[in-house]
């Protein structure tokens, strides 16, 4: 690498104006060297189920993902010969059509020059925990492991929309973080509230919250890079024993983090990890006791902090 | 930015640009485009791992290295005074810290022929600079007595030895941060406090450690537990403090005389400049029982 000094750009006029031509060669081959290095860092923009808001989010699944401008909007590519190539993110985006997708399947999204355009492609995953290509780093970025012009934006996990796959990227009603950025993350709130003003159980084991499966947060994670922390607070109250609430992890049968209450009270279960990569849930659990009557609305939330 | 000359780098080295004012209009153009991108470009993370830039849990290592991440362009001021832009080398600039002195100790980053390296100064106590950094418009923070050293983060050596442990961060990056969750479970079934209206720290659960660069850096912390058969009102808290002072209750949960409760004292904390703990202390006015494993977490969200 090159040592140049661009701060002062008289230094480099002063040259060129008494220089012959192939004098002049050699500090432009030095700034080519030196765009080289920058292009490294170019990492602008960010996934997003939005057309035209890169840290948008939304109930509604969407069958186009984009690649939109954000924090700037250049984004180097990587050739066949190793070097990176600062390509502009249009202002309308880059965008992928996911409703040819597989559902309910985890997919690598990744990144590549086409003719001087940004293009993006997706590639499943084996399964909900393990990806079929593995990433491969070259100077400080993951890359697609046996094609490295193709630069790792991040995963996406796509449902169904009557049949259709689509992308969702939805912080509550449902809570899905299905989309994760391996650029520019910034935090996200997931949350899943149960709106039923109070429900009796009084079963000794553990299930669901109010016996409903849907009172999960969902997320793919592509990088093992960030923690997350998780919060349950729920009321319950009439018990003659003890009453349990919980968080469970990839499970609704067990809790790894849970609090409990003799007499009527709120309880807040709350855990911190760093999620493997791949599909996972955090679910919000009861366990029961005679007379149990467990409450909702404001004295129910499951909630976490998320980068992606 | 000059727009197509970034484009093709080969078209650069064309003859076709060797005449003219064509060459200074490009010169000129690049020199700017270069000067104004290139404050921004901070690539890399110091780790103890030799090849993980996100390392979490790689133990206590002798080495300190800073590997290209987002990038291995690094910004850097050259001995001139002006802006030099350094490679971080794919095996990464590396720092043998095993005949460091124990304590706190800034880390700096300069160039030597365009690579990125290394080198650390002692602070003069546990909690205080013996020198100063300066703000720098392209590189965030420098010594103030040598603006070529761009300050890299901090680390806290103890007998040569540098350490990325479940319950001890010692490193901070100024550049590049992620969000570290910490957290340590009770392995005790449950415990009985039996002492009367004194605090104690909760064995079996923490501390964690972590080096702050600044005071009142901010993280968020929890510690939630279950108390049984309380003689008395049982309470519990995070604290923070340093090593070998005592630590200070910021977020404090209480319960009811014989009432069995789950307690959950959250918040966020500000940490003071060196190396800083987050504790879990619990006080009872009469016998109580405590309830560990899964009812009994402390908890960090520390970015570093």
């Amino acid at each position: 690498m090159t040592t140049i000094h661009f701060t002062d750009p008289g230094t480099l006029v002063d040259v060129v104006e008494t220089a012959d031509a192939a004098s002049v060669l050699v500090p432009l081959r030095e700034l080519d060297a030196v765009i080289q290095q920058m292009a490294h860092n170019l990492h602008a923009g960010r996934l997003s189920v939005s057309s035209s808001d890169p840290v948008g989010q939304s109930a509604t699944p969407a069958g186009t993902l984009y690649l939109l401008p954000y924090g700037g909007n250049v984004s180097a590519q990587r050739n066949a010969s190793g070097d990176w190539i600062p390509r502009q993110i249009p202002d309308a985006g880059v965008s992928l059509d996911v409703t040819a997708l597989a559902i309910n399947t985890n997919y690598d999204i990744f990144e590549y020059d086409n003719s001087g355009n940004i293009a993006l492609e997706a590639l499943a995953w084996a399964s909900n925990t393990a990806r079929a290509t593995a990433l491969a780093a070259a100077d400080g970025v993951y890359l697609k492991t046996g094609a490295t012009t193709r630069k790792y934006r991040g995963t996406i996990r796509t449902v169904s929309d009557g049949g259709t796959p689509k992308a969702i990227d939805s912080n509550e009603g449902p809570a899905k973080a299905y989309v994760f950025n391996a650029f520019n993350r910034i935090w996200r709130k997931l949350r899943y509230g149960d709106a039923t003003a109070s429900w009796a159980y009084s079963t000794g084991s553990y299930r669901s919250s109010n016996n409903n499966a849907a009172a999960v947060l969902e997320l793919v994670n592509g990088l093992v890079e960030d923690a997350m922390r998780i919060v349950f607070l729920n009321s319950a109250a009439g018990m003659s024993g003890t009453v349990f609430t919980g968080i469970g992890w990839d499970s609704t049968a067990a809790a790894f983090s849970q609090a409990r209450a003799t007499t009527g009270a709120t309880m807040v279960s709350q855990y911190t990890l760093v999620p493997a990569i791949g599909y996972h849930y955090a679910a919000a659990l009861e366990y029961g006791a005679a007379g149990a009557t467990f409450y909702g609305g404001v004295e129910h939330a499951l909630s976490a902090l998320w980068r992606a | 930015m000059t727009g197509t000359l970034f484009t093709d780098p080969g078209a650069l080295v064309d003859d076709e640009w060797a005449n003219g004012d064509d060459v200074l209009t490009a010169l000129r153009g690049l020199d700017g485009a270069l000067d104004r991108v290139g404050r921004t470009l901070h690539a890399g993370r110091l780790t103890n791992s030799a090849s993980d830039p996100v390392a979490w849990d790689g133990g206590d290592q002798a080495t300190l290295y800073l590997l290209p991440f987002v990038g291995n362009a690094s910004m850097n001021r050259g001995e001139d005074g002006r802006y030099v832009m350094s490679a971080i080398p794919a095996a990464g600039a590396s720092l043998d810290v095993s005949a460091y002195g124990s304590g706190p100790y800034d880390v700096f980053e300069y160039d030597v022929n365009g690579a990125a390296t290394l080198e650390a100064e002692k602070w003069a106590l546990n909690n205080e600079r013996g020198f100063t950094l300066t703000a720098d418009p392209a590189l965030g923070y420098v010594k103030t007595v040598d603006p070529t050293r761009k300050w890299r983060g901090c680390v806290w050596i103890i007998s040569g030895l540098i350490s990325q442990l479940p319950l001890r961060q010692s490193i901070y990056n100024a550049f590049n941060r992620r969000q570290r969750g910490m957290i340590k479970q009770s392995t005790a079934a449950s415990w009985v406090y039996t002492a009367v209206s004194s605090w104690r720290l909760v064995p079996n659960v923490g501390p964690f450690t972590v080096i702050s660069p600044f005071d009142n850096m901010p993280a968020r912390a929890a510690y939630n537990i279950t108390v049984t058969s309380p003689g008395g009102a049982p309470k519990i808290a995070v604290a923070t403090g340093a090593p070998g002072i005592a630590s200070t209750n910021v977020l404090v949960a209480r319960g009811d005389n014989a009432v069995d409760a789950s307690l959950c004292a959250s918040g966020v904390v500000e940490l003071d400049a060196g190396l800083r703990t987050v504790s879990a202390y619990e006080f009872v006015t009469a016998t109580a029982t405590f309830v560990g494993q899964t009812e009994s977490h402390l908890t960090l969200l520390w970015e570093c």
